[in-house]
């Protein structure tokens, strides 16, 4: 599988580059914090089982995934979760969202916010998501 | 079971779980369209049915994943996990401290194990129900008895008022209610084998309620036979007698000589339907 890395210095809709390519930056100006969650997802991508993250904050965007073709669904499913989870914390009263855990009939998606940016890890069921959440949050 | 006993035993159970959990602060089970089915008394079911709506269109993306089986949100002060479970989902809010894995090892055994009571039970109930479908012939039998009864007592004045004509027609009329005997109900039991010297070949032996509810049926009939019948639809008409040991009682099953099973091709654990011979 050949993949691509683009970087595009610009706001953009990320959707089209999102649609061809199974590894892309979209960034205006990365800030260490970002930078730094970006190294460790990195990392964690390596571990056996993870199969991508998509990491964003208001000016970025970074997605890494294993296999292309989920590229769409996983962006979405990873907004969404978002979206939800600041739902159901003003509805009962959460506080501040720290993690969603999303736990499928075959994958797992471990949803974070940390310094501002918004991570979202992909994984097979079987991996101990929370040894993944302590190394994103250290 | 009523669809109100059903959400009555969900609620208890909600509200078991918080007592057993004073962390959780809120659980709900809903639908997968979203209708709420049962929460805790202290649930807000407007709320409730947001968070369905809101996890709904949570799911409808999660196809991905391989659908979405449970999703827990951690927040700063609470947790919110919901959980697929037997086609429902089950909500649950607690505060960040509480003991998440007692809290769910707690849910994932009880929620299954009373849903398929209460699914168990309500396909009891249906199979009961099925059984009883010949009472309401009864009520009408009965019904249409009764109007005869009446249209009978209104020939009867009329008779006495001297026309013959109607008093010609009055015998039929008598004959009539013959007609109207009641379907013999059937009862589904289960087969016990019956052992023992001293035990008659041709006799099965069955719960003394049903041979009551019979007795009441059939005032004036003498009931001395009863029909069974298998599940693959072999017959056997026998003797009948109340089962002996009271323990035995109410437990729906029928203790059958091996001859009978024998005949019947069945045998212990088979299920077995039974009515009264009527003739």
């Amino acid at each position: 599988m050949t993949k691509k890395k683009r970087t595009i210095h610009e706001t953009l809709t990320t959707v089209p580059v999102m649609e061809t390519a199974a590894k892309a930056t979209l960034t205006t100006e990365e800030d260490p914090a970002f930078t730094a969650l970006r190294t460790t997802l990195a990392e964690v991508n390596k571990l056996e089982g993870a199969t991508g993250y998509i990491l964003r904050n208001a000016t970025s965007a970074v997605i890494d995934l294993k296999d292309p073709s989920n590229l769409v669904a996983y962006a979405l499913i990873s907004s969404q979760a978002a979206d939800s989870a600041q739902e159901f914390s003003e509805m009962f009263d959460l506080g501040d969202g720290e993690s969603t855990v999303l736990e499928g009939g075959n994958a797992k998606v471990l949803c974070v916010t940390a310094d501002g940016s918004k991570a979202s890890v992909f994984m097979e069921k079987t991996v101990d998501h929370t040894k993944i959440l302590r190394r994103i949050l250290h | 079971m009523s669809k109100a006993v059903r959400v009555i035993a969900l609620n208890s159970m909600l509200n078991e779980i918080k007592n057993a959990c004073p962390d959780v602060q809120t659980t709900f089970i809903f639908e997968k369209k979203g209708k709420i089915l049962a929460k805790d008394d202290d649930a807000n079911l407007e709320t409730a049915a947001g968070a369905a709506e809101t996890f709904k269109v949570l799911a409808e993306r999660a196809d991905a994943i391989g659908g979405l089986e449970t999703v827990t949100f951690y927040g700063a002060q609470r947790r919110m996990t919901i959980s697929n479970m037997n086609d429902f989902y089950l909500a649950t809010v607690a505060s960040k401290e509480s003991a998440e894995k007692y809290t769910t090892t707690l849910t994932r055994v009880l929620v299954p194990t009373v849903l398929r009571l209460i699914e168990i039970l309500t396909s009891q109930c249906t199979q009961d129900s099925a059984l009883q479908t010949d009472e309401p012939k009864i009520s009408e039998a009965d019904a249409a008895f009764d109007s005869e009864e009446t249209q009978l007592e209104q020939i009867d004045e009329a008779t006495d008022s001297a026309e013959p004509e109607l008093g010609d027609e009055k015998p039929d009329l008598e004959d009539e209610p013959e007609a109207f005997l009641p379907e013999p109900p059937a009862t589904q039991f289960i087969v016990e084998h019956l052992g023992g010297l001293l035990v008659p070949p041709d006799t099965v032996r069955i719960d003394n309620g049903v041979i009551l509810q019979w007795k009441e049926l059939y005032e004036d009939k003498e009931i001395t036979e009863v029909e069974v019948e298998t599940l693959n639809g072999q017959t056997v008409r026998c003797k009948f007698k109340q089962i002996k040991n009271s323990k035995q009682e109410g437990k729906g099953i029928i203790q059958m000589p091996q001859k009978i099973q024998l005949t019947l091709q069945t045998s212990e654990g088979e299920l077995v339907m039974v009515k009264p011979v009527i003739d």
